[in-house]
Formats: structure tokens, C-alpha cells, sequence
């Protein structure tokens, strides 16, 4: 053993004793020449292993292997001086604090120094298993490193006269003094490889960011996102890979863990629904640049009809407009292109009557673009659509001659009988439409003549069919759920006028009592059912149910006067 | 070995035997144990202890004679105070403190003496009909044999986890290289959590300590063959039966110490 003091070769002064293992004793030693520290490890050529075997040999030739090695996160080992009951390992002294003392007075390491450290470690590693011939560390544990000043890692207590010879089976032996071992060290009659360094890495990374040592109650490696649900997913699967039980199981190498290691975030949920929503956006771009090509494509392929992109273009600014006023702008803009198209007619038509007013001012921008193209927009099959919905906007929303005192019913039916009648010869008689538009137009002509033929005494027999068409009309509304209020109130307030107004004549034409008294039953029930939204439905719903009293009387006095 | 058989007064109320052996290959018997009955004013007092020490050459039997040395005096200077006051209760807090201290006086004789030693702990104090006590730690174990054989103690062993854990089966735990790895022992570990039973001893039942050496080669019908309470009948037959289970492990190569207790409460 050498003194404190003493001077080895001449050269190495020993100044104390910094480690003592079973075998060996390490010193600082100062280099008189260079005036620099080394270690000097110490190994007695008679010291026997616990197995009482003599393990100089396998001592000297590890010494020798070691030597050559270079690496930043290895010491180096500088000298090998053989004397005659000893062998002095001259290596580099690391200054710095070992792992595990580090563990002990700061506990868990923050995640992101122990991924650096794990990278480091797994290079190390690999640099070592890639040697030829390879060597397998096996002793992987927080002791082992030793953080230098600069942050920096390097292994230590490397592989001399380490005591790793085969153990008796019988003997029991304590987890402790196992420290980080992979199941197959121990025994002795399995076969140490790469993976056994890569399970006792998982281990050592295990206990450095959890903070958990794993030979300690309750002595089971958990995820160590059940220490700390912090922790990244992307690690606790890389430490889980790792220290599986069955080598097969876990990185192959250390360089497929150093990978890993450098993709643990991929490995995180987090991180995959980042990914997943980039790849949202990658597609939504991908499919935007898709559709541009399409419409590209379509618009070279259509040189001839080149407005359609504007066409369309000026139906989807309408649609997307804030305004009515803009939204009827780009319609009549769109209609300029095709003016002979239900589309940008049906849109206007929706926008004239959103504040329930059809103004004599529309109906002149409509006119004046309409009418030009009657004659040749009356060939094309769908204007029968086109024209039912014109009269209703008509029938329900023009709003020419209408005062607060004065109803303008019958010049907004008498407006509309045109359309209906458009709608019923140009159109096909299996649109939905159709029927409808035959009971308006029937109505509305019924309601235009009526007076001449008051006048003309020649009323009679007409009120009969009249008296149908509105049943059939109500029949109809009512079976239409999604009919707005508007035209519900509207279609309930003409039956009430002209029940109230034709009582009598109805009763001429055969109509019993008990039929209107039905009718003006339901249409009671089903005014009170409408849900007003606007204060001109209000109004209208109002005037109905104000006129209920007045309708019931004049049924009355026409059926009692007899 | 260390072996502390003391009887007095009446021995009307159990029957005990103890065997232990140092196998076929080992150059010292690591195990210790002790067995204690006493006649008290409470009854009949029995406390059985199986040290398992471990740690190269006569480190491991020092670690389990000290172990059993303080359970022994335990019983003879502290146990009457407990018995008298009738605070059963409070000898389970005493036991734990008992073996926290040897944890820290082992390992500290360990880094004097620059070795690694540790025992395990497997002790069984029963009064009377009145209460049961088993402390643990290791990898002995306690049996209670009546009409079935009970193992009552967790291996704290790596494979004994694994096992619990699902990770192994118990077969491939046999198989297991690491199956005498313990995940904890006195000396060895900076943590010991020692598994505390507490229960009450039913006259008919037989209870059997042994250390790990005696259970790997014999299975648990061979076991029950020769120890059920009904084969039991005295003594002797007690001795002959437990020397005859160690004798058949040693012709199965068990290569370890083996020890084995057992107490059959009348």
C-alpha cells in the first residue's frame, strides 16, 4: 500500500486517498514534472475477489484495453507501472461530484439536464460497444458518473479489477449491492451484450429524474410519470423501453436509444397532437392548393366562358355580404353575366324581402334586369321556380299603395297573379311548386276580378271555387312546416277579409256554416300557434286575432238573417 | 450457527422443534435462529426468529447472530415489562425500532470494515391464545399449517415483486437468475420496511419458520406430509420429521444453509 507522500516512479507523489474498493485503493497523486493531479489506482497482485480467486491478470489486460480507448466522457489512463506486489493505474482525476452524491443532496434532476446527460451517457456507451473489441460497460449507475465543473459527464471506476465475476447461485445477495443490474447479470450464466448497458442507462435515468431510488421502497421501476405527471411521455416510454425485463424488448443499441433520445418529444401526446394539427393545416393548404388548381383547370378549359368564375364569384360575395344592400348589388351584378340564371334572381328575391318589404324602388332594379330576358329566360325549365317565388315575394312583401291605414292586399295579390301564372305555364306540373302556385294564382285572380264582377252582377257561382282554393291553400301552408310566419299570418288574415267580406255570398254559393265555422276555428288555433318575430308579424298577427270577434258576427248575421 | 433453545416451566401447551443445517456446500451456516418458550402469567409465551445472513466469509452469520442476539434479550429483559402492563400492542412499535437500530449498527460495521453483510429477519411471537406477531424482512418465511399449508409472509425478493406484479409467473420465477435477490435486508439497505402480521394463535395449528435454503427443493405437499397438525404428535416425531424435509432438500442439491422451526400449539 502506498504511503501518503510517497513518490511513485519518481513522478507521482501520492497525497491521499480519495476511494477504496474490495480490491484496489484509488489516491490522488500530484505529477512532480507536469505539476498535475492524477488518480492513481492501486491494485494488490495478491488481492482476491470474493471468490477468493486471484484477479490480477484480467486486471492488467483490462488496464491495458482501457488505454487505448479516447473518449471526452472517459478518463484517460496516461501510465501503467507494474512493481512487484503492486500494479499503479495512472488515469486522469476527475474533478467534480458523482450522480448519485448529486441525487442525495438535490434530489430529481430537472428533464431537460437528465435527456443531456442521457444523450452523453448513450454516446459513451456506444462508442465503447462499437469498439473492437466491444466493451460492455455493465456497471451503469449514478456513482459511476461524475459531473465535472463544466457540466459535463464522465464515467468513472472503469472496468479495472471491477468484481463482476460469477456468483454462486445459492447465495442471497441484497438489491442494494445490485444497484442498476439488468436481470441477466445476475446468476452469472447470462449473457452481458449492448442491452445490458442500455437497461442499466434506463435504470440510472429512471432514478435521476424521478428522484427515486429504484432498489428502495417500493422497490419497482413505475412510470415515472406517476412520481411526476410533469414529466414527458415521450421519456417515460424511452425509460420504459429500456428497462424491460426481456433484452429482445429494449433498444438494441445505443445508438437506436441515442435516437430516441433526440426524438423524445415525438414521443410525446403533446407533441402528436402539435403534429396532428400541423398536418390539419398541411392538409387544409394542400387541399386549398388542390381546389385552386381545379379552378385553374376549369378556367383554362372554359376560355369561352370566362364569366362564369365571375359569376360565381359575385353570388359568393352576395352570399357573404354584411348587408342587403350589397348583398342586392353583387346579384344584379351577377345577373348582368347570366341574366337569363334562376340563381343570383332568387338570391335578389331574398335579399328585397329580408325587411319584409318588397319596395316599389327594388321591383324597378328587378324589372329592369328581368324584364329584357322574359321572353327567352321563359324556354328555360327552371323559371317556373323562379317565378312561383317572385309572386309570393309579390303576394306577401310588395309593399306599393300600403299605409298604416290602408292594407294593400289586393294590389299585392293582383301584383302577383302574373308570376303564379308564369309559374304554372312555363313550369312542370311535378314540381313541388305547382299546385301552390295554381291555388295563388286562383285566389289572386278571383280577388282582382271580383269587384268587376260584383259590378257586373255576374258573382255569382265564383265564390264557391274561391271558398276551396283557400281551404286548399291553408290545407297547404299548414302542411309546411318550415312556411315563414309572415306567410302564415298573411294567408290567415286574407281568410278572415274575405270570410268577413263574402259571408253572405258564401252562403249564396251553398257554403255551409258549420264549414266556416270550422275554418275559422282552425285558423284561430293556428294564428295563436304562430311565434311572431318581427314587429310587422306582430302587427299583422294582432289585426287577425282583432278580427276574429268581427268575422264570427258577419258569419252570424249571413247564416241567422234567413 | 447460533441456536438459542430455551424451555421452562409447564411445556404442556406447545410442542416445538428446531433443524438446521449447513448444506452441502457452504463453508459456514449463515442462518441463526432462536427459540424461546416461556410459562408467564398470561400463559404460555413462545417467540421464534430465523436470521438468513448473507455478505463473503463470516461476515454474513455476524450480521445475523447480532439480529437474533437482540430479539433474544428482547425477550428476556423487555418482554415481562409488556406482559405485565398487558401492552401487547405496543410490541410491534418496539420490534420496528429494534430493527431500524440493527440496520444502522450493521451497516455501520459494514463501512468500518470496508465489507458488505445483512441479514434477513423472520420472527414469530405468539401469547397464549391471545395474540400472534410476525415481523419480517427477507425472504424467510412464516407457514401456518391446519387444514391447508398458508405461506402468512412476502418474499421481498425481486421475483416475489415481479411475481405479485404479474410480471413473472411463479414458475418462471424458479427459473429466474435472480431469484435470491432481495430487495431489502438489515445492514444492506438505507431503508428497511419491515411486514408487520398481527393475529390470534387457534390451538391445532402448527406454525413453521424456515429459512429460503429449505423450500426451494421440497414442494408444498411434501411439506404438508410431514408437518400437518395431525402427523405432528409429539416432539420427537417433530425433530425426525424436520431433520427428514432438510435431509431431502440436501439429496436435491440444495446448496444453501437450511433452517426450520416449528411450533404446534395443543
Amino acid at each position: 500500500m502506498a504511503a501518503i507522500g510517497s513518490v511513485i516512479e519518481g513522478k507521482y507523489e501520492i497525497l491521499k486517498l480519495i476511494g477504496e474498493g474490495g480490491m484496489s485503493k484509488v489516491y490522488l497523486a500530484m505529477d512532480k514534472r507536469l505539476n498535475k493531479q492524477w488518480a492513481v489506482k492501486e491494485i494488490e497482485k495478491r488481492a482476491r475477489d470474493e471468490h477468493n480467486e486471484i484477479v490480477i491478470q484480467s486486471a492488467i489486460a483490462e488496464a491495458h484495453l482501457i488505454k487505448k480507448l479516447d473518449h471526452p466522457s472517459l478518463p484517460r489512463i496516461v501510465d501503467i507501472i507494474d512493481q512487484s506486489n503492486v500494479i499503479y493505474v495512472i488515469m486522469d482525476y476527475i474533478e467534480g461530484e458523482p450522480l448519485d452524491r448529486i441525487l442525495k443532496t438535490y434530489g430529481a434532476q430537472p428533464q431537460e439536464i437528465v435527456i443531456e446527460w442521457a444523450k452523453q451517457l448513450s454516446e459513451v456507451l456506444d462508442y465503447l460497444h462499437t469498439y473492437d473489441p466491444p466493451i460492455i460497460y455493465r456497471d451503469m449507475k449514478p456513482a459511476n458518473v461524475m459531473m465535472k465543473p463544466d457540466g459535463n459527464l464522465k464515467l468513472v471506476d472503469f472496468g479495472i479489477a471491477r468484481e463482476y465475476k460469477q456468483e454462486n447461485i445459492a447465495d442471497t445477495v441484497n438489491l442494494g449491492t445490485k444497484g442498476y443490474a439488468a436481470p441477466e447479470q445476475f446468476g452469472g450464466k447470462g449473457q452481458t451484450d449492448p442491452r445490458t448497458d442500455v437497461y442499466c442507462l434506463g435504470v440510472t435515468l429512471y432514478h435521476l429524474v424521478t428522484g427515486h431510488n429504484p432498489t428502495e421502497p417500493p422497490y419497482e421501476l413505475k412510470r415515472i410519470r406517476e412520481w411526476n405527471p410533469q414529466l414527458s411521455g415521450g421519456l417515460e416510454k424511452i425509460i420504459q423501453k429500456c428497462t424491460q425485463l426481456n433484452p429482445e424488448d429494449r433498444y438494441q443499441s445505443c445508438a437506436e436509444l441515442l435516437y430516441a433520445l433526440h426524438h423524445y418529444e415525438e414521443e410525446d401526446d403533446a407533441y402528436r397532437a402539435k403534429q396532428k394539427s400541423k398536418l390539419r393545416t398541411f392538409s387544409m393548404v394542400a387541399g386549398a392548393a388542390l381546389l385552386s388548381l381545379g379552378v385553374g383547370i376549369s378556367a383554362q378549359g372554359m376560355k369561352n366562358h370566362t364569366n362564369n368564375a365571375d359569376y360565381h364569384n359575385n353570388i359568393l360575395m352576395a352570399e357573404k355580404a354584411a348587408s342587403d344592400q350589397s348583398k342586392i348589388d353583387y346579384y344584379l351584378r351577377a345577373i348582368d353575366i347570366k341574366p337569363t340564371v334562376n340563381e343570383a334572381y332568387l338570391g335578389l328575391m331574398d335579399a328585397f324581402k329580408n325587411d319584409t318589404a318588397f319596395t316599389v324602388e327594388e321591383e324597378e332594379q328587378f324589372k329592369k334586369k328581368m324584364n329584357p330576358h322574359l321572353a327567352q329566360f321563359r324556354e328555360n325549365p327552371d323559371y317556373g321556380d323562379l317565378a312561383f317565388e317572385i309572386g309570393k315575394v309579390y303576394w306577401y312583401y310588395y309593399d306599393y299603395g300600403k299605409s298604416d291605414d290602408s292594407d294593400n292586399s289586393i294590389t299585392r295579390m293582383k301584383s302577383s297573379v302574373q308570376w303564379f301564372e308564369d309559374a304554372v305555364t312555363y313550369g312542370s306540373k311535378d314540381r313541388n311548386y305547382y299546385e301552390m302556385a295554381t291555388v295563388y294564382r286562383d285566389i289572386g285572380k278571383f280577388n282582382q276580378d271580383i269587384t268587376l264582377h260584383i259590378e257586373e252582377a255576374s258573382d255569382k257561382g265564383k265564390y264557391s271555387p274561391y271558398w276551396e282554393n283557400m281551404k286548399e291553400l291553408l290545407k297547404l301552408i299548414e302542411n309546411n312546416p318550415d312556411e315563414s310566419e309572415i306567410v302564415k299570418l298573411e294567408l290567415y288574415k286574407l281568410t278572415m277579409y274575405s270570410i268577413e267580406a263574402y259571408a253572405r255570398k258564401f252562403k249564396l254559393d251553398g257554403i255551409k256554416e258549420e264549414d266556416i265555422s270550422s275554418v275559422i276555428e282552425s285558423v284561430k288555433k293556428s294564428t295563436n300557434n304562430v311565434s311572431v318575430t318581427t314587429d310587422k308579424t306582430q302587427q299583422i298577427k294582432d289585426d287577425v286575432i282583432n278580427r276574429f270577434g268581427v268575422t264570427e258576427k258577419a258569419v252570424d248575421n249571413a247564416f241567422r238573417n234567413q | 450457527m447460533n441456536t438459542y433453545i430455551h424451555k421452562e416451566g409447564k411445556r404442556m401447551e406447545v410442542l416445538t422443534a428446531a433443524y438446521t443445517d449447513i448444506g452441502i456446500s457452504k463453508q459456514t451456516n449463515q442462518d441463526s435462529l432462536c427459540l424461546k418458550v416461556a410459562e408467564t402469567s398470561l400463559g404460555m409465551v413462545v417467540l421464534a426468529l430465523i436470521c438468513d445472513g448473507m455478505g463473503g466469509l463470516s461476515n454474513g452469520e455476524v450480521a445475523s447472530a447480532a439480529v437474533v442476539n437482540t430479539f433474544s434479550d428482547w425477550f428476556d429483559t423487555e418482554l415481562p415489562a409488556y406482559l405485565a402492563k398487558n401492552e401487547l400492542s405496543n410490541i410491534q412499535y418496539r420490534w420496528e425500532q429494534l430493527i431500524q437500530e440493527q440496520n444502522q449498527k450493521i451497516a455501520e460495521f459494514g463501512r468500518n470494515n470496508n465489507v458488505q453483510l445483512g441479514t434477513t429477519w423472520t420472527a414469530l411471537l405468539l401469547i397464549d391464545s391471545k395474540f400472534m406477531l410476525i415481523g419480517h424482512v427477507g425472504d424467510s418465511r412464516v407457514y401456518r399449517i391446519q387444514h391447508k399449508l398458508e405461506v402468512l409472509t412476502e418474499d421481498q425478493t425481486v421475483v416475489g415483486r415481479d411475481v405479485r406484479s404479474g410480471r413473472l409467473t411463479p414458475e418462471q420465477a424458479k427459473l429466474d437468475p435472480r431469484r435470491n435477490v432481495l430487495l431489502q435486508c438489515i445492514g444492506a439497505s438505507r431503508i428497511v420496511e419491515p411486514q408487520f402480521i398481527q393475529g390470534t394463535p387457534v390451538p391445532g395449528e402448527v406454525y413453521m419458520l424456515c429459512s429460503d435454503g429449505f423450500r426451494h427443493m421440497i414442494t408444498e405437499d411434501e411439506i404438508y406430509h410431514l408437518f400437518s397438525p395431525q402427523v405432528l404428535v409429539n416432539e420427537r416425531v417433530m425433530e425426525e420429521n424436520a431433520k427428514a424435509l432438510v435431509e431431502l432438500n440436501k439429496q436435491r442439491k440444495e446448496t444453501d444453509n437450511i433452517t426450520v422451526l416449528l411450533i404446534k400449539i395443543l
